[in-house]
């Protein structure tokens, strides 16, 4: 939990940012530094469980990696095999140079989006490229971003640093799409809810629209799938907010639900008005914080053994 | 087809229907060298598998590996596919980078062509071709972007997928080729709007730094130069002399009215089974759907015998039903079928010994389209025209060379429409910043862009202008439709159709009985601001008919000449009642009351100088000016309107109006106006021609006439028509 965080006040007369300047005009940026509790396993243990994941060689399915699991092979053991030797090598390359991008296709693509080793690799993950995402914009698929909310874990410092980035008007937009790729990690993780067919691919629409090149390229963890995963019978809908009021047991005082957002912004843009902006602002905060919280959760319940289940 | 002819004499049913014959004599074909510049691989595959080029296959092989744009108008089964894909593939060869995309007006089509394109690519090891549109499963579609060397789309398609551009990089780097397969289909507002589709790919293309070459495919088209020029906004080499050879075809004008007490469709049904029973293998074109299942119905009743050799073929069947009927037709295990236009396209089905139009398709284009499945390998085939109760149908009875070999009419599309171009400037708004020097070239002044951005449509940015819209621009410009403001006509949830809200207006009102498909429908409700018609089944036996007032009010002279004028025109459209009509009766008048119609759009007005004419003879011109309006341009009678006075307010003088029936004009009145003299020349030649008396549904009578027919002189028509003509046709 964090507390006091939710009953941050809101009674500000002007978003309480700094003008950055990019090559491409100026956003708005807005700091938050938020209490966070969050036991992750040791980078070792994580290491481990990886190098156990032998179904990401090509002709190794569940029977055979179980087979070989139990006789102890790792995929530093098979590197000598002459079949699978090639693509042990590879892998094994992989999870020394913690090369996340390429796991996390790997994993995605042999075993699936919710899987507990996925978890794994966060642990493996440098503080620095876990990047938590959140992207509010005008509608569904092409239409344009307004707002990136970037989280930071440091779990040293128990904190989560939020960083959003606001276009002030959609002659902002720019900025702050090359704001957020200026931010990001060469080889981030990104942790978000539904971010990765969402927020992710959004992000890469405009960046395309603009002409300002690629997103680096990335491991996925999208919550979405584990909350799928584990609760999806209890919850019925399994939007974000309906995991936080049912599964993390926060409420949020004076929300602006999703689908109003982009009202709230138009809104913002005709009058200037800080009362449509601010509800977004703090919506998008409390998104990330969410996403924070629920990847909490979720190893919680992978260390209960709720994954076997 | 001599004997043919005497055996069908000797029928008791015959009676002398066929008042007209013309032989077509044999034409030779006209080979000519493969062009020396295609790489090698390519002609060893024209030496395997024995192919000699025609003329224009040569034509437009050299001109594709010059790097030209090109627009190939030649018949039916003249080798069009080949003459692409050859030199399209042997680049693909010699750089194994390149790609090319191919647009088919129809998915069905794609899935025919894609065969033939993949059996050259094999042969010359260019591999990974597909198609790609709304049916190609999610997980299939990364790849054939990644890694496709040819994709198979359509329009409808594309109009979506250009603002993920960038999911498109690779192929779009790398496009050296965009072939537009039957390209005359792209006419009217939906060409009007795959112009701007176009314009919209290229300007993305250029993102990517590809800027390729267009290849063109039509049917035999009036203008076949203009046309690519309205799509693509640039000069296009223009092949359009047919090398191909045919045999010997003999055309029969078949005049149903020779037998007053046997209905067309009775008559049709004699005739297809006489020539099955000659052992004809022969197709029938009929109107729609329904026609088609109900005549094959009955030639299976009347010759029980020949049972699963008759068959019908439209679109809408599954894929493989479709694959079998083509392969019976070719392998002639299937004796009579009977297709509506949907055997037009270039579906690969063979030569047929017979062909019958039932009524004329609307188009020259299309009729030569039609008969040209007639004919097999230089053997003698028979063509039988069958007109129907229609002034057009009939025009061609009286003018049967004119149907043989007079000019095709002249494709129509306008992609400067005003409304149509200012939502594809949004959608091109969505897919990257928009320029001013963009927006210039299409000359929209800044007070329209200020009144974008103030709507919130657009908003300004260092990049550009982006659109900032709610929903997707896409969603806001339908392809194949003038106006944003649809009406979805829905029977039990389902929609059926999409119409225009003009169109619904006149068509859809409350209680209007409807075909779609051939299957009647009556309007129980129709709401305007939902965008909905509520559609019941309708049993009854009755039809409607609306009763209309027009009035037509001249905006702005463009053109002003002695005796005609073109310009802006105002239109008001009243539906006051509708008539119900039973067995042709009318049974009864039910008053409606909507709100009128009222748009602007394109006219052209002839004018006499007198200040007096009979309304009888101005209408009965007016009604035969509007049925016969496409002989010259690529329309229906359906898509103009007219007026007539014997004194118009704007014009002082009595005056026939036709105007365009697309609010903000399509260039249908456009494109008469360097024909006019012609078309009042035809349209008084063909009253002159009519045997009738009085007038008749061959010549002044319109179902569509909202008064009634009333008044109408037939004679004074033909005489108002001779007269101008006399004084003003020559010379325009």
């Amino acid at each position: 939990m964090t507390p006091g965080f939710c009953d941050r006040p809101l009674a500000q007369t002007e978003p309480s940012g700094v003008s950055i300047s990019t090559p491409y005009g100026s956003c708005l940026l807005l700091e938050t530094v938020v209490p966070l509790q969050l036991a992750l396993p040791r980078p070792e243990e994580a290491q481990a469980r990886l190098s156990q994941a032998l179904s990401l060689i090509y002709g190794i399915g569940p029977v055979r990696e179980a087979l070989l699991k139990a006789q102890g092979y790792t995929m530093f053991d098979l590197v000598r095999h002459p079949l699978y030797g090639q693509d042990a090598a590879f892998w094994a390359e992989a999870l020394t140079r913690r090369d996340l991008p390429r796991l996390g296709q790997g994993l995605c693509r042999w075993y699936s989006a919710s899987h507990p080793l996925l978890l794994s690799l966060v642990a493996l993950a440098q503080e620095d490229d876990i990047v938590l995402l959140d992207v509010e914009s005008m509608g569904l698929s092409t239409l344009p971003v307004f707002l990136v909310g970037i989280g930071r874990i440091s779990l040293g410092a128990k904190k989560l640093w939020v960083r959003q980035f606001l276009a002030r008007d959609l002659s902002e937009e720019m900025a702050v799409l090359a704001q957020t790729q200026a931010e990001l990690p060469p080889q981030p993780l990104v942790i978000g809810y539904n971010s990765k067919a969402h927020d992710w691919r959004q992000l890469q629409a405009r960046l395309a629209y603009y002409g300002l090149g690629n997103l680096p390229e990335a491991a996925h963890v999208d919550l979405l799938f584990f909350v799928r995963r584990l609760w999806s019978a209890g919850l019925g809908d399994c939007s974000l907010s309906q995991v936080e009021r049912r599964i993390l047991g926060r409420t949020r005082a004076m929300d602006v639900p999703s689908e109003l957002v982009p009202l709230y912004y138009e809104a913002f843009l005709r009058t200037h008005e800080l009362r449509y902006i601010l509800p977004i602002l703090a919506h998008n905060r409390e998104d990330v914080v969410s996403v924070a919280l629920l990847l909490g959760r979720i190893v919680e319940e992978h260390a209960r053994g709720a994954f076997s289940a | 087809m001599h004997e043919v002819r005497s055996r069908l004499e000797q029928k008791g049913w015959y009676r002398g229907q066929v008042v007209q014959e013309i032989v077509v004599p044999p034409r030779p074909a006209v080979y000519a060298a493969t062009p020396p510049g295609l790489p090698t691989p390519a002609q060893a595959w024209l030496e395997r598998r024995g192919v000699r080029l025609f003329a224009h296959q040569a034509e437009a092989i050299e001109a594709v590996l010059a790097g030209q744009d090109v627009i190939l108008a030649t018949g039916p089964s003249s080798g069009k596919t080949l003459a692409m894909a050859l030199p399209v593939l042997a680049h693909l060869h010699e750089d194994p980078q390149a790609t090319a995309l191919l647009l088919y007006p129809m998915k069905a089509l794609a899935q025919d062509q894609l065969r033939q394109w993949r059996e050259i690519g094999e042969f010359l090891g260019v591999e990974m071709m597909g198609i790609y549109d709304g049916d190609t499963p999610a997980h299939h579609r990364p790849r054939l972007r990644s890694r496709a060397r040819v994709l198979l789309t359509n329009p409808y398609a594309l109009h979506q997928y250009l603002e993920w551009h960038h999911l498109w990089g690779t192929f779009f780097a790398r496009l050296r080729y965009v072939v537009v397969d039957e390209a005359h289909w792209y006419q009217g507002a939906f060409g009007s709007g795959v112009a701007l589709l176009l314009w919209r790919l290229k300007r993305v293309l250029r993102r990517y730094g590809a800027n390729p070459v267009f290849l063109l495919a039509s049917a035999t088209s009036g203008d076949p130069e203009g046309l690519a020029w309205a799509l693509l906004g640039r000069q296009v080499h223009p092949i359009t002399a047919d090398g191909s050879p045919q045999g010997p075809r003999t055309w029969w004008f078949w005049d149903p009215w020779r037998d007053p007490r046997s209905s067309t469709f009775a008559q049709a049904l004699q005739l297809a089974a006489f020539l099955v029973e000659e052992g004809l293998q022969t197709l029938v074109f009929v109107p729609s759907r329904r026609m088609a299942e109900v005549l094959a119905a009955a030639v299976r009743t009347a010759l029980p015998h020949l049972g699963p050799t008759v068959a019908t073929y439209r679109a809408g069947y599954l894929p493989e039903d479709r694959r079998a009927l083509e392969a019976g037709l070719r392998e002639g295990r299937l004796r009579l079928v009977v297709s509506t236009c949907a055997l037009e396209l270039g579906v690969d089905i063979g030569g047929l010994d017979a062909v019958v139009l039932m009524g004329y398709p609307g188009s020259l284009a299309s009729a030569r389209q039609q008969a040209g499945r007639a004919g097999r390998s230089g053997r003698p085939a028979l063509v039988v025209y069958i007109p129907e109760e229609d002034p057009l149908d009939a025009y061609f009875l009286y003018h049967p060379e004119e149907l043989v070999s007079g000019p095709v009419e002249v494709p129509v599309l306008n992609p400067r429409h005003r409304g149509l171009l200012m939502r594809h400037l949004l959608c091109a708004a969505a897919e990257l910043p928009l320029r001013a020097e963009e927006v210039q070239e299409f000359s929209v002044g800044a007070q329209e862009l200020h009144e974008l951005v103030r709507q919130g449509a657009l908003a300004p940015t260092p990049a550009g202008l982006v659109y900032a819209g709610r929903s997707r621009a896409v969603d806001q410009a339908p392809l194949d439709a003038l106006s944003a403001r649809q009406v979805r006509l829905v029977w039990q949830g389902q929609t059926l159709e999409v119409w225009d809200e003009v169109r619904a207006r006149r068509e859809a009102h409350p209680g209007a009985v409807l075909l779609h498909q051939g299957q009647p429908f009556r309007v129980h409700n129709l709401d305007l601001e939902q965008g909905v018609a509520e559609l019941v089944e309708h049993k009854e036996e009755y039809v409607t008919k609306a009763v209309t007032a027009e009035t037509v009010r001249i905006l702005g002279w463009e053109v002003r000449r002695e005796g005609l004028g073109f310009g802006s025109v105002e239109v008001r459209e009243e539906v006051r009642a509708y008539k119900v009509v039973e067995r042709g009766r009318v049974v009864d008048v039910r008053p409606l009351e909507l709100p009128p119609v009222e748009f602007q759009t394109e006219g052209i007005w002839l004018s006499w100088p007198t200040t007096w004419e009979e309304p009888g003879a101005l209408h009965g011109a007016e009604h035969a000016l509007v049925a016969l309006v496409p002989l010259l341009v690529g329309a229906s009678a359906k898509d103009v309107g007219g007026v007539s006075s014997p004194v118009h307010p704007d014009t002082g003088r009595p005056t026939i109006l036709v105007y365009d029936g697309f609010p903000g004009g399509i260039g249908l009145t456009r494109a008469l106006l360097g024909r006019v003299g012609e078309w009042v020349q035809r349209t008084a030649q063909h009253l002159a021609s009519c045997p009738c008396a009085e007038g008749c549904p061959r010549c002044v009578l319109s179902a569509r006439c909202g008064s009634g027919n009333i008044p109408m002189d037939k004679a004074g028509a033909c005489a108002l028509l001779r007269r101008w003509w006399e004084r003003y046709g020559p010379v325009g």
